[in-house]
């Protein structure tokens, strides 16, 4: 019996062994420079960064030109928003709806009654709303969709495609 | 001397092999999961490229437009369907991660919006055919 159990012991134990070698060959893949010394790099909004003077000096660009970037991008970030604001009109205080839009929302709205009345939600429906939907404000947009889902989630219509409205 | 088990030691280099080259698969069916409360909330969830490769008449999705207005849906087999919607840039930056062999989750509050997207990649899943 003890002469049966020890000789599963070898196989297990080359098992083992070639698993445990498995792990370090792969885990050996990866060797980040962490023995090298770390140097703080502070940045102009104040937060330290910590940069791998081995990594800095193997690359072809300089810190220099690190500090460069971060800084051109840290500028764009901030001017970015400004200019998209800008760019879509946008605004804190949303904008009335235009009577192109006023228009929209009423033949998006009758879609959907017709929808509800019919119980279903045809491709012509999916057709239908997506001509109106791009024309109308985010406010109205929101409106028809909050419509349009509740009636879904409530079973008042079944769309009859994965075809979604918008 | 003693004598080496010799199917024993071919059994532990067969695991062995098998656990460093054999992934695990995902082993349920994906279907479209729907769940429904009392008060209209719900969630949808579903593994796409299961959904695809099977025969059933079900589906899951999502879409987002530029101005980050997301919609999300599914039907499950027995032919249930939820929606719902959000205008958020995080849940439209999960809808930008869905790829085609995902796994997609979304909830929804009463009112039918979106409050969660959940996507999920792994290799336990199936790709489309």
């Amino acid at each position: 019996m003890a002469v049966t159990a020890r000789s599963w012991l070898v196989p297990l134990g080359t098992g083992l062994s070639g698993l445990v070698a498995g792990w370090i060959l792969a885990s050996g893949r990866y060797t980040p420079a962490s023995d090298s010394p770390l140097t703080a790099v502070t940045q102009p909004q104040g937060s330290p960064v910590e940069v791998s003077p081995a990594v800095a000096q193997s690359a072809t660009i300089s810190l220099d030109d690190v500090r460069r970037v971060v800084r051109e991008e840290l500028v764009a970030a901030r001017v970015r928003p400004a200019v998209a604001g800008q760019a879509d009109g946008n605004t804190d205080e949303p904008q009335p709806p235009t009577p192109a839009q006023t228009a929209a929302l009423g033949r998006a709205s009758a879609v959907i009654d017709s929808a509800l009345s019919r119980r279903q939600f045809t491709d012509a429906d999916v057709d239908a709303l997506r001509a109106e939907f791009h024309q109308l404000s985010a406010e109205q947009q929101a409106e028809v969709m909050q419509r349009y889902v509740v009636a879904v989630n409530q079973g008042r219509i079944v769309p009859q495609s994965d075809r979604l409205p918008f | 001397m003693n004598r080496i088990n010799f199917p024993a030691f071919l059994l532990c280099v067969a695991l062995s092999t098998g656990a460093a080259f054999a992934g695990s698969r995902f082993t349920g069916n994906g279907h479209v999961w729907i769940t429904k409360n009392a008060d209209g909330s719900g969630s949808g969830s579903g593994y796409l490229g299961m959904i695809y490769n099977g025969p059933d008449n079900e589906w899951i999705g999502c879409q987002k437009s530029s101005t980050n207005l997301v919609m999300c849906h599914a039907k499950n087999t027995d032919q249930l369907i939820v929606d719902c919607w959000a205008n958020s840039a995080f849940l439209a930056n999960s809808v930008s991660s869905i790829s085609a062999d995902a796994r997609l989750v979304f909830i929804f509050d009463a009112g039918g919006r979106c409050t969660q997207i959940t996507v999920q990649h792994s290799s336990a899943f199936e790709d489309k055919q």
